[in-house]
């Protein structure tokens, strides 16, 4: 499959997004994944527990070594076990929005988003300015001073979006960013959330295990399954021909 | 009331009474010293030159050696947490090393000192030979024993704290552009802040409480060794009140840390 994917395009060269080839071992679970995604474009990974979709994403963010493979953003070799090549976390430029958020408990909103300007250098008064920019783009700016456990949950999912977003990532990788939510709030934040992503110009890989993000997500899904992947499309393509007894499942409970 | 309440009261009296006695031998020492304090003339004692002057000296030693624990400590906490990836032989020997001067006799502690920095000490004799310098018996004498018997304290503190963090915090920060540097001061310090505080608490106690140590390797001279402790030992030979007042001092000490790390940091220590 990879063999494909390094082939020359066709056609014209899609513009630069994301290239993985991910091979990880760890004890007796082992991961491969091949990864193409276009700048612009929203790759979803659904897949049951325990499938390795979190590692697809650490993998990419530099906290899980690969074993084989390389990862590639917008041309930039991130990740290349061939070459030697292993840039940190840290010069990345991937946001990652996680299950839980992790928004810095001890920072207010508003530091919370300026915390990467910062961290890059960037001038207090310019980090928050832009940080109250991406605050009043979410309609948060009300939260500035408050901190993270003086905001509801999907608020704080806002804000590390923001946070994410912020620092100008080439990659944003987002782990189940709707799990932590209570169903009530949900279908908002998703919906929000769809718009958010749609303006975002770089890559962005979702992990999710609900069929109804994946719907209101991608562009594209792939289905992870014991480390392995068991199908690629639409989800209307998921709908039409379910590859396995998994994804049948997964779309039998959304009718 | 079944035979299975019955049995389980018993068991409850028989835990009652050792308990009791246990508490009646943690809490009525302390009530003596309360009962028997000479408390009219308190404040003339403590105002005495002489104590006065041991008071300062160990409020003054006590708080530098908390300011070297926490400065050492915190850096060797992180050291120790991150330990996972050596060999294991290396990291026992250093977990060891660590906690060593919480188990050991401090005045074992103040001879080994000795050894090290005496005037034929295996540091000492080249310190006193090259520079003329001389540790033992001298006001820095008292820190560093203060600070050989509290860094563990501090070390473990911080270490639990680290520890009980998440340390998905750094890779979030690390996502965000910021180095391992600019994450251990904006990220992983301030969210063990409470660790750090409760370590450092428990090292100014241990500090201002030391006497083993401290005469073994500083000795015993109003206004540069003498500290609180040890004054009050002497006087006890002397002018018993005199010692009362000063135990009375260190136990009030001893009490608004209590309560300070009860009510503001974090749990687990008092807990």
């Amino acid at each position: 499959m990879s063999g494909i994917e390094n082939a020359p395009p066709p056609f014209a060269a899609p513009s630069p997004g994301l290239d993985a080839v991910i091979r990880v071992r760890r004890q007796s679970f082992s991961l491969g994944v091949d990864l193409m995604v276009d700048a612009g474009r929203v790759l979803v990974i659904l897949g049951p527990n325990g499938a390795g979709k979190s590692t697809v994403l650490q993998t990419i963010a530099g906290a899980v070594d690969l074993e084989a493979g390389h990862i590639k953003v917008a041309g930039r070799v991130l990740d290349d076990r061939s070459s030697h090549v292993r840039e940190p976390t840290s010069t990345r430029h991937i946001g990652f929005v996680f299950q839980d958020y992790l928004l810095f408990p001890h920072l207010t909103v508003e530091h919370n988003v300026a915390f990467g300007l910062r961290a890059s250098g960037m001038p207090r008064a310019e980090a928050h300015e832009r940080a109250a920019t991406w605050l009043d783009r979410f309609g948060i700016s009300a939260l500035a001073h408050r901190r993270p456990s003086e905001i509801s949950g999907g608020q704080a999912q806002r804000v590390a979006l923001a946070r994410a977003l912020a620092t100008d990532p080439g990659v944003l990788l987002l782990d189940e960013p709707l799990a932590a939510l209570d169903v009530e709030v949900r279908d908002d934040v998703r919906a929000d959330l769809a718009v958010h992503l749609r303006e975002f110009p770089g890559v962005t890989v979702v992990v999710t295990h609900s069929l109804a993000d994946a719907t209101a997500l991608a562009d594209e899904v792939i289905v992870l399954e014991a480390g392995r992947v068991t199908q690629r499309g639409t989800v209307a393509d998921l709908q039409r021909e379910p590859a396995t007894p998994y994804v049948a499942r997964l779309v039998r409970a959304a009718d | 009331m079944g035979p299975h309440d019955r049995q389980r009261r018993s068991i409850a009296l028989a835990l009652w009474i050792p308990a009791a006695i246990a508490v009646g031998l943690l809490v009525l020492p302390l009530v003596a010293l309360i009962v028997r304090a000479p408390w009219a003339e308190l404040t003339d004692i403590v105002a005495r030159p002489e104590i006065f002057q041991a008071l300062l000296l160990s409020l003054g030693t006590a708080s530098l050696a908390t300011a070297i624990c926490v400065a050492l400590g915190v850096p060797l906490a992180v050291v120790l947490t991150q330990a996972a990836e050596w060999p294991t032989a290396a990291r026992r020997a250093l977990r060891t090393a660590v906690t060593v001067p919480l188990v050991l006799p401090p005045v074992v502690g103040g001879v080994a000192l000795l050894l090290l920095l005496g005037r034929r000490g295996l540091i000492g004799e080249f310190l006193n030979e090259a520079f003329g310098i001389s540790i033992p018996f001298t006001p820095a004498a008292v820190i560093i024993a203060q600070v050989f018997v509290s860094m563990p304290f501090l070390v473990l503190a911080v270490e639990g704290a680290l520890r009980a963090s998440d340390r998905r915090f750094e890779l979030a920060a690390a996502s965000l552009g910021a180095s391992p540097w600019y994450t251990f001061r904006r990220v992983t310090l301030p969210l063990i802040g409470p660790g750090v505080s409760a370590g450092a608490l428990l090292s100014f106690t241990r500090s201002l409480g030391e006497f083993g140590a401290t005469i073994t390797f500083a000795g015993s001279f109003p206004g540069t060794t003498q500290t609180l402790p040890i004054s009050t030992y002497l006087a006890l030979q002397r002018d018993p009140d005199a010692a009362i007042a000063l135990a009375l001092v260190l136990l009030a000490v001893s009490v608004v840390v209590l309560v300070t790390l009860r009510d503001r940091w974090v749990p687990g220590v008092t807990q």
